[in-house]
Formats: C-alpha cells, sequence, structure tokens
C-alpha cells in the first residue's frame, strides 16, 4: 500500500465511487451523503480554480473557513492540486477577536502561503491581508472557488517525503507554532489508528470536532478519506447550540465512532432532554473517544448514566492520548474494553511524582487512563534528566513513534525540545501502569479550555497593554470546571500604586483585552496589591505556584475591593 | 467597545413591566442554558454579554443562541452572531423582534 495520503484516497475513489463517502448534517437533524465520486468532482473544480490562482505542489494553502461542507471540498481540493493545506481557526463570534488578523498574516508571511481561502466574514481584513505580503492571493466566501472545470484536474502522486499538511498548535510567544507532517508520517499515524481502533468499512464515523483541530483532521478527515469509511459531519456551531443533535445523528446515520473533547461530553449530558431524544437508539455506537484535554471522571460516568437508557454501554466509553507533533493519537483503550481509571494517593503524586494506588476518599484523587500505546509505538515516561523511569512514576511522557513530525517550522529551538533522538518529548507529565498511560499535566503549566491549548506566557504581551497592572507581574491558570467539564480562566495581577481607577473597569479592561488579543474569555480577574506575586515566586514555576495557592483560597485575601482607590 | 447599534433607552435592570416580554424570555433562556445560579428578572437589560458584564465565552454565546432560537421560534444565521448582536439583552431583543416580525 502507498505511503502517500492523496493516492491512498485516489485508490479508495477508484475502488467504490458509488458508495458514500461524506455527509453533511443540517442543523434540522438531515444528512445530505455525498458519494465518492460526487465529493470529489466537486472538489476537482474547486482544484481547477485554485490551480487557475497559481497554486500548485508544494505550495502552502492556507484555508480560514467554518467546519461546514465548503471547508472539507476546499481541504479535499487543496490535497489535489498537490499543494500543502494549513487550517486556521475562524471566529465564532465575528468581530470579537482581532487577534485572527495578527495570527493570519503571521501564518502567511511565515509558510509564504500562495493562497488564502477566507470565510466572507473576513472580507474586512481584505486591504490589511492584501498589503502584507505580494505573490500571496486571497479568495473570500463559500463561492470563491466555483466554476472549475474538474476535468483539468488530474491524480496527483506526491513523493512519500513530500510534505502532507502543516498544521497549528499551541506556542508560547502568543504565536502558534507550525507543525510539520511529512507523507509517510500521516499514513503512519493512520495506519497506527486504524490498528488500535480496528476501524473497518462496516464503520462509519461521526464527527462535530472543527476541522482545524487534529481531532477533526487527522482522527476523522483523513482517517475516514484514506481508509473508505464514511464519515459524517456536523458544525461545531450546530452541535454546541443544540448538543442533542449529535446523539441523534449517531442514531439516524447509524455511526459506529465518534470523538470529543471531555466537554462536549459535559454539555450533552446536561443538555439534552428526553424529549430531543425520543427513539434514538446508540447500542451501535462502539466507541466514543474522549480527548484532547484533561478527562474527568465524573463526566464521563455521568454521560454514561445519562444516556445508558437509550443504549450507550460502559465498553463503548473510551479515551485516547495524541498531540499534533505525533500527527495522531498516541495511545487509545482497548477496542473490547472500557476506559481505565484508578485512585492514587494525592500527596504522594505532587510531592513525590509518584502514583500509589489507594482507596477513594478524601486524600485519593481519581486519574483516568488515556489507554495503551497503538501499534508500533511505545510510550517512555522521562525523569527531569532524561533517565526512564518505571511504572508508576510520574514524568514527561516521550513517545518513540512510527508518525513524528518533522520539527516545527523555521523554529530550531522548540524543534530540538521536542526532538531527542528517536524520541518525541510531548511536554506533557504522566505515568505508565501496566503499559496504560496515565494523564496527570503538563511539563510547563498550560491552560486547556474547550480542547483549545495556551500558554501562560501568551498573556503577558495582552496585558502590557492594560493601564494600572505592573508589567510582569501576574499569573494566569486554568482551574478545572467540573460542572462544564473542562478549565475556567483566572489571572491574577499585581497592580501599580497608588491605583488611579475603579478596580471592576480595570478588570473589566483585563477581559476585553484578553478577548480581543487571543479571543478567550476569562473567568475571574483577581486584582492584588503590589508584592503580592513577586515575593513568593517568579519565573516558569509561577502560574502553576499561584495556582496551587488559589486553589487553597490564599490567594483571594489578597484581593482589592471593588471600589475606587 | 463601542456599541454600533443604537438602543432605545428602557428600564434596564428594574424587570418590572417585562414579564413575558422578548427581554423576560432571553434572560429567562440565558439562565436555564447556562444553569446560572440567579433569578433572572435581576439581570439587566442593558449588562453587556461578553466581554465586559457576564463575560460570556464563545461557548456559552452558542448555548444561548440556541436557547433563544428555541424558545422564541426562530432561527439566528451564523452570520448574524457577531459581537454588535451580543452588545446586550435589549439589542438581542430588537433582533429577535425583527426576526419574528419577518417571518
Amino acid at each position: 500500500m502507498s505511503d502517500v495520503l492523496q493516492v491512498r484516497m485516489y485508490e479508495q475513489l477508484e475502488d467504490t465511487p458509488e458508495r458514500r463517502c461524506i455527509g453533511f448534517l443540517s442543523p434540522d437533524g438531515e444528512v445530505s451523503w455525498r458519494t465518492w465520486e460526487t465529493f470529489f468532482r466537486h472538489a476537482a473544480g474547486r482544484a481547477a480554480r485554485m490551480q487557475a490562482e497559481g497554486l500548485g505542489p508544494g505550495d502552502v494553502c492556507v484555508l480560514v473557513l467554518q467546519s461546514k461542507e465548503f471547508c472539507a471540498s476546499a481541504l479535499l481540493a487543496a490535497l489535489m492540486t498537490g499543494a500543502i493545506p494549513l487550517l486556521v481557526a475562524p471566529p465564532v463570534i465575528q468581530g470579537a477577536n482581532t487577534s485572527l488578523g495578527r495570527i493570519l498574516l503571521r501564518t502567511v508571511r511565515k509558510t509564504r502561503a500562495k493562497l488564502v481561502v477566507a470565510d466572507a466574514s473576513l472580507l474586512e481584513l481584505r486591504d490589511r491581508l492584501e498589503r502584507s505580503r505580494r505573490g500571496t492571493r486571497y479568495v473570500f466566501g463559500d463561492h470563491a472557488l466555483d466554476g472549475g472545470d474538474p476535468s483539468r484536474v488530474s491524480p496527483v502522486a506526491p513523493a512519500r517525503d513530500d510534505w502532507a499538511a502543516y498544521q497549528l498548535t499551541s506556542g508560547t510567544t502568543g504565536f502558534p507554532r507550525v507543525c510539520m507532517w511529512k507523507q509517510h508520517k500521516v499514513v503512519a499515524a493512520l495506519d497506527a489508528m486504524m490498528g488500535a481502533m480496528r476501524l473497518g468499512r462496516d464503520d462509519v464515523c461521526f464527527n462535530w470536532t472543527p476541522l482545524y483541530h487534529d481531532m477533526g483532521l487527522v482522527n476523522n478527515f483523513f482517517l475516514c478519506l484514506a481508509n473508505g469509511i464514511p464519515l459524517v459531519m456536523l458544525s461545531p456551531q450546530a452541535f454546541v447550540k443544540r448538543p442533542a443533535l449529535w446523539l441523534r445523528g449517531l442514531a439516524t446515520t447509524g455511526s459506529t465512532v465518534t470523538w470529543s473533547p471531555n466537554f462536549g461530553y459535559a454539555i450533552t449530558t446536561k443538555m439534552a432532554r428526553d424529549r430531543d431524544l425520543e427513539g434514538v437508539r446508540l447500542d451501535h455506537v462502539r466507541a466514543f473517544w474522549n480527548a484532547a484535554e484533561r478527562i474527568h471522571l465524573d463526566t464521563v460516568l455521568a454521560f454514561r448514566d445519562r444516556f445508558a437508557a437509550y443504549g450507550v454501554r460502559p465498553d463503548a466509553l473510551k479515551t485516547n492520548f495524541g498531540c499534533a507533533e505525533n500527527v495522531g493519537g498516541a495511545t487509545f483503550t482497548d477496542v473490547d474494553g472500557s476506559f481505565a481509571y484508578e485512585w492514587v494517593d494525592r500527596m504522594a503524586l505532587q510531592e513525590k511524582r509518584q502514583a500509589i494506588p489507594t482507596p477513594p476518599g478524601e486524600n485519593a484523587v481519581a486519574i483516568v487512563g488515556a489507554g495503551r500505546p497503538a501499534p508500533g509505538l511505545e510510550v517512555h515516561i522521562l525523569s527531569r534528566t532524561g533517565r526512564r523511569l518505571p511504572d508508576g512514576h510520574v514524568g514527561e511522557v516521550a513517545l518513540h513513534t512510527p508518525s513524528r513530525m518533522e520539527g516545527y517550522l523555521d523554529n530550531q529551538k522548540a524543534t530540538r525540545r521536542a526532538i531527542c533522538g528517536d524520541l518525541l518529548r510531548t511536554g506533557d507529565l504522566g505515568y505508565v501502569r501496566d503499559r496504560e498511560l496515565f494523564w496527570v499535566g503538563r511539563v510547563r503549566e498550560r491552560i486547556n479550555v474547550f480542547g483549545k491549548k495556551l500558554d501562560p506566557s501568551d498573556f503577558e504581551r495582552a496585558l502590557l497593554h492594560v493601564e494600572g497592572l505592573r508589567p510582569g507581574c501576574f499569573a494566569a491558570f486554568g482551574v478545572d470546571d467540573e460542572g462544564r467539564g473542562t478549565q475556567r480562566i483566572v489571572v491574577v495581577s499585581e497592580v501599580r500604586e497608588p491605583l488611579a481607577r475603579d478596580v471592576e473597569a480595570l478588570a473589566d479592561d483585563v477581559r476585553e483585552r484578553l478577548q480581543q488579543e487571543l479571543g478567550i474569555d476569562v473567568s475571574e480577574v483577581l486584582l492584588v496589591p503590589k508584592g503580592t506575586l513577586t515575593k513568593t515566586s517568579s519565573g516558569k514555576r509561577r502560574h502553576r505556584h499561584f495556582r496551587e495557592l488559589y486553589l487553597e483560597g490564599r490567594l483571594q485575601d489578597n484581593r482589592l475591593q471593588l471600589q475606587n482607590a | 467597545m463601542e456599541g454600533k447599534t443604537s438602543v432605545p433607552p428602557s428600564s434596564p435592570g428594574d424587570g418590572k413591566g417585562d414579564d413575558g416580554s422578548i427581554e423576560a424570555r432571553i434572560k429567562s433562556a440565558l439562565v436555564k442554558s447556562l444553569r446560572l445560579n440567579m433569578d433572572p428578572t435581576v439581570i439587566p437589560s442593558d449588562v453587556p454579554l461578553i466581554g465586559k458584564g457576564l463575560g460570556l465565552d464563545s461557548v456559552s454565546v452558542l448555548q444561548l443562541v440556541g436557547a433563544v432560537e428555541e424558545t422564541l421560534g426562530i432561527t439566528v444565521d451564523d452570520t448574524d452572531i457577531n459581537r454588535d448582536l451580543f452588545q446586550n439583552i435589549q439589542v438581542l431583543a430588537d433582533y429577535v423582534r425583527h426576526k419574528l416580525a419577518a417571518s
């Protein structure tokens, strides 16, 4: 079998042109299926238009589109031209995230993109974008690639060492890193996932996660298209508005496999009412995969109990660990079993970095397993000095993997940190027991909200613009929000004294600025007097340290009163 | 950020006289869909929904839109989900009234 993504896809097309390839579920629950022949013909028309815009093999094509049919088609079209696709998240609330223009400009410059296909809502940025770099073409809206002649596009066959795709991942300077994936590494990731999930042509995958996230892109779109598995897509917005659509859609399309970050399970459990689910049966869903953010035991158990009456089986609840640097998933719950979890001693975990099993109780913490390594992959746990640790000891998760990225584009320092000999260092903290990987956190503090990852140092630049704060004297961290199944963001900052502003207005400014610069919503802003943060700690461990103080309730005492200072 | 849509003056916040009004139904949808632990009538109609004020994140905004669509029987186009629409409940209510009149 070929180890080139496009060749694999074309083999499926030739094999079964009349079979269902991809279906799109509308917000009112209707599914429109496209056969392989139709989906490829439509994409070929768009590929012809891309070629007319100058896009060719090896060029970068940036897609900034909502995850709907046009995005899926444009993505396939870009692959058909032999270009390197790179997907960037468009804004959910239009006009609310001004950081997008900056991220897009930097991405375009950094990758020397030839073509950008953007959502119509970005038209207002057109002048700014077009001025910034000569040689990049921009087209806007769902009809921008209409009218191309499909017959002009002949199948491409990139080499196994050519770039298959680029993927953005969280960075440390307010700008995402660009992961570079080679063709044969992407195919290796897909083969590993096929083996671990034991997918076959009788399966149907259902995806509401965005295509710009590796869960949507690799675990669903690439995996299904390269292996002839029908894929149903629902837009992330439609899912969040009415989570019951996910469960109804699984039932009506006979889907067998689906993915979601933890928060998706939490909001579905809360929001989907019985009257939305009349007649829904989920017995045929053999895998609900949970990945991409911390997995809460309570969330998974609540989902299981809430929907058991609809046929959700305990052994269908699965977990996974993966990262963009590994292209796809690395560890998976066994196909025949339910996810694993264990209770360990809280103090020993925090202070000795050891996971000692203990009965549930006040001093115990539940850790959810992320599965066992996919075929051909090994997981190692490394000490701070790089020594391999035995079972039950917490350290950095490193992968010996056939699907490792080549590196980060134009970032040798970060690449050297991640690729260490024949290992990929993930920056995640965990331990192994009986081959099962248990994820416990990050080496560097990282905020993870709704599956989106942020480095606290990203906040520094944005906060510099807020008048009244002491520069650099802040901590930002995520606090688990069990109710919503994700994290909420807390920012603590020292203020300048004497403070000439209203404390509440200053806190509002902080929220507003972080929303504009980073597109994130801060749930709590805690303003504290000079000296509160600086006296105690500094450097990389600051965010983690203050997170602990916050959770113990020791920072809140220093809160400035909500009144004019 | 200044709003671009003009908002007619009203009696924000007192909750009086808007029982059964679009504003009241939006407030009740807001409290229910986000499981806020508060009495909907105490939410002022002029409090910003995103950024300042209630500080809803994008996921909460979509949950609110879903609840408003359902309780008021309208469809909010994705292209209408912009910053201006969530200036406050009053603006959102005006939008809903416009949608209802057009349907």
